[in-house]
């Protein structure tokens, strides 16, 4: 399929919005360590602080790759500020995660998981 | 078919939404049965088109079901062929007059920013509220008119399930393509489509101030987010239990897998009874001779075939409907991702692989489910390596005649036979198994594909979707899939008879026949398998189906024409007289990975739209059977089952 063409790059401005006021505070009080999603335990609330923007994050997706998984998690409302709660862990290791995110949940593997960055606020992480 | 008429303009409505949207409920609201199944060209992916005459206007709209997708950039082939037809770049595809987005009203937050990119695509579009029923009873609030005025899209609430809850999309299609700059202003000149806006390019930073626009809007709008019902979250407690949810998984399976063997078998018998009737009939009416012979031989054979699929088809996918409307199907794979992973399958190859058991051509229909093309194409090369009902005649037989019927272990639990046939079942999966394995190391390291997948809130599935499903099913394999079995197994019965034996000759008439002389040609190549002529003829019209073997091997014994039960009780001291042990448990694994069944092979070749995959199919399981076949072989020799039981 030509579909790999169909797309020219043009290049955009960087359009480096900041999170808003309120959010930033809310970050800030939270923000004691962060971690990654994988890290927390089942049952566990946290708010996103970033998507890495490296690493796992930016593994290409699929047989039609033009995405990222961190594009995609962005794109489903893994954004800053956003809540994030995990629903269901059910093997050890936790690989798959069902996590809440808006009024969704996701299934998400470990490696996904591990693009999205929380504050742990007062949930404990997991040991591993 | 509709004729158009002159003065009847056409207009053409793409339907674009995230997954889970009830974007397919709407669409079959809207065109009713007057519907058209096939693929986008060159891709396996599923194109729906359906017709809507307008009540008021005088236009013919006719209406596209595109694949869902989260975004325009695109992670899987569903989503690419969205955003081709979208912007106008699949060739072949006309672009869209106009564009309804359909989103899910009860989660607006996911789905906006899908209307956000749509947007910046420029063809005039309609904001589709879908299930606002569900919705307002959960509490959602929204003032439609701000956000109309926010987004600058006209915005309209739609129930898919309910009759006449399309009314307020098709009032406001017929405004907007009778206005005469809303339809004629779209139409971009040649070259310049808005194709060129570069969704790819845009940057993660970018991506998360659109979200945040998405959620000022929503506040704009005075959107009171409806909450999800209290009694479907504990629902999802229970089904994804670390213990509980497996359980409720594998009784799940249990009761599918079941109701395919029983409840298909009944219509099944009676499709085999009714032809037989029908050749019986034939047998009385006409004079012996070719005719005849064709008729009974190849089309009613060919033809009783092509049916004797349907009932498990319609019995396995009324479940995968049902259980894809519920949203069970993505916790199922959920809860198996991790197992399946392993080999490098996703969870969704799940199901798809457990009803090859019954039959391989529901089960690669069945793949259809999964979303990645890598994990679907894995899928369906496994799936004949699934022990499939097709093989049990065969193996009934074999067993019957070389496994004596002894019990065995304490208390005399085992029963010989019954180990042997289930030996042959843990064979399939531990071939399957490998296989996978191979496959992964093969073709894995290109490309990961996340799991990153919606569990939508449960439904209670749309009976009229349902059918309508099942109907579309039934349309596919009927039509594309059926035609080429039948022709197939004329073809078969044709080098089975001709030319037919000399006056005077001895031995069975098939011999003299092409597919004789094949068999004998092939008796050189599996020679080293222990197999004799005899054996290697039958694997010729065996080729048909599996099961035909052993009425092949009937006739090849010269037991006259009787099939089905009669035939194998009378081969059956038969080969045990003139096969070695050796033979019998080679031809045994033969048949464990042998691509013997023609019908999936065309059945892949319609699912896949290349012959690529049939070929590398047969080319696999062929080296595979032949090798293990081999090693058995010799194995079973050198432990000195090569002697002849005598007669």
């Amino acid at each position: 399929m030509d579909s790999s063409r169909a797309w020219h790059p043009v290049a955009t401005e960087p359009n480096l919005d900041e999170p808003t006021a309120d959010e930033s505070t809310r970050m800030r009080q939270r923000s004691e360590r962060s971690v990654c999603l994988a890290q927390l335990r089942q049952g566990a609330r946290a708010y996103i602080t970033a998507i890495a923007a490296h690493g796992t994050a930016t593994i290409p997706i699929g047989d039609v790759a033009h995405s990222t998984i961190a594009r995609r998690l962005i794109e489903l409302g893994f954004v800053p500020g956003e809540q994030v709660e995990i629903v269901r862990k059910v093997w050890p290791g936790g690989d798959p995660l069902a996590v809440r995110v808006g009024s969704s949940v996701f299934a998400l593997r470990r490696r996904e998981a591990q693009a999205v960055m929380v504050n742990a606020g007062d949930a404990a992480a997991d040991p591993d | 078919m509709i004729r158009e008429l002159p003065e009847v303009e056409t207009c053409r409505v793409a339907l674009v939404g995230p997954p889970n949207c009830g974007k397919t409920a709407l669409f079959n609201r809207l065109t009713g049965s007057r519907q058209k199944v096939a693929n986008y060209a060159g891709v396996t992916v599923e194109r729906k088109e359906g017709v809507l005459v307008s009540p008021h206007g005088h236009t013919l709209y006719r209406v596209i079901d595109l694949p869902g997708a989260y975004s325009l950039v695109p992670t899987t082939l569903d989503e690419a062929i969205t955003r081709d037809v979208v912007i106008g770049r699949l060739r072949g595809e006309a672009p869209p007059d106009l564009i309804v987005c359909v989103l899910d009203a009860t989660n607006l937050r996911l789905s906006l920013r899908l209307a956000l990119e749509l947007k910046r695509v420029g063809v005039p579009m309609i904001v589709a509220l879908n299930m606002s029923d569900l919705a307002h009873r959960r509490g959602f609030k929204l003032d439609r008119t701000a956000l109309e005025c926010e987004l600058g899209l006209p915005v309209v609430e739609t129930v898919a399930v309910r009759a006449g809850g399309d009314a307020a999309l098709v009032e406001k299609l017929d405004q907007l393509s009778s206005r005469p700059s809303g339809r004629s202003a779209s139409v971009h000149p040649a070259g310049e489509r808005p194709a060129d806006v570069a969704l790819e390019s845009v940057s993660h930073q970018e991506l998360a101030a659109t979200q945040r626009e998405v959620r000022r809007i929503l506040t704009a709008a005075r959107y009171v987010e409806p909450l999800r019902d209290r009694a479907l979250a504990r629902l999802d407690a229970i089904v994804m239990h670390p213990i509980v949810g497996p359980v409720l998984l594998a009784v799940l399976l249990f009761l599918i897998f079941q109701a395919v063997f029983s409840w298909a078998e009944v219509p099944k018998d009676w499709i085999t009874d009714g032809f037989a009737a029908l050749g019986g009939w034939l047998e009385h009416a006409m004079a012996p001779g070719p005719l005849r012979s064709l008729l009974i031989g190849g089309v009613l054979n060919g033809a009783g075939q092509v049916l004797e699929f349907l009932p498990q088809i319609l019995v396995l996918f009324f479940f995968i409907l049902l259980l894809e409307d519920s949203g069970y199907l993505p916790r199922a794979a959920f809860l198996l991702d991790r197992i399946m992973g392993g080999v490098g399958l996703s969870g969704r190859s799940f199901i798809p692989l457990l009803s090859s058991f019954s039959c391989a051509i529901p089960g690669i229909m069945a793949t259809r489910t999964i979303p990645n093309l890598r994990d679907r194409l894995a899928t369906i090369l496994l799936a004949p390596i699934m022990t499939c009902s097709a093989r049990l005649p065969v193996y009934t037989l074999i067993i019957g005649a070389f496994i004596p019927n002894r019990s065995l272990g304490p208390w005399h639990l085992f029963n010989l036979p019954g180990l042997v046939l289930f030996a042959l079942y843990v064979l399939g999966v531990v071939g399957a198994v490998l296989v996978a394995f191979v496959m992964k190391r093969a073709t894995m390291r290109s490309s990961y594909h996340p799991l990153l997948m919606e569990l939508p809130e449960y439904h209670w599935p749309n009976l009229r979707n349902l059918l309508t499903g099942l109907w579309e099913r039934t349309q596919i394999f009927m039509g594309r899939v059926g035609t080429i079995i039948l022709a197939l197994m004329v073809l078969v019965w044709f080098l089975s008879s001709f030319p037919a034996p000399p006056p005077g000759a001895v031995g069975p008439a098939i011999r003299y026949s092409v597919a004789g002389m094949l068999g004998a040609g092939l008796a050189h190549l599996f020679a080293p398998l222990g197999f004799n002529w005899q054996i290697s003829v039958a694997l010729v019209p065996g080729l048909a189906a599996r099961e035909v073997v052993v009425a092949a091997l009937g006739t090849v014994y010269s037991l006259g024409g009787a099939g089905g039960a009669s035939a194998e009780a009378a081969l059956r001291p038969m080969i045990a007289g003139s096969w070695s042990l050796a033979t019998a448990l080679s031809l045994l694994t033969w048949y464990v990975f042998a691509p013997q069944c023609l019908s999936t092979l065309v059945t892949v070749r319609r699912e896949t739209n290349s012959w690529r995959y049939p070929a590398i199919m047969a080319g696999y399981l062929f080296v595979l059977a032949y090798l293990s076949a081999l090693l058995t072989y010799h194995v079973a020799l050198s432990l000195g089952g090569g002697h002849l039981r005598g007669v």
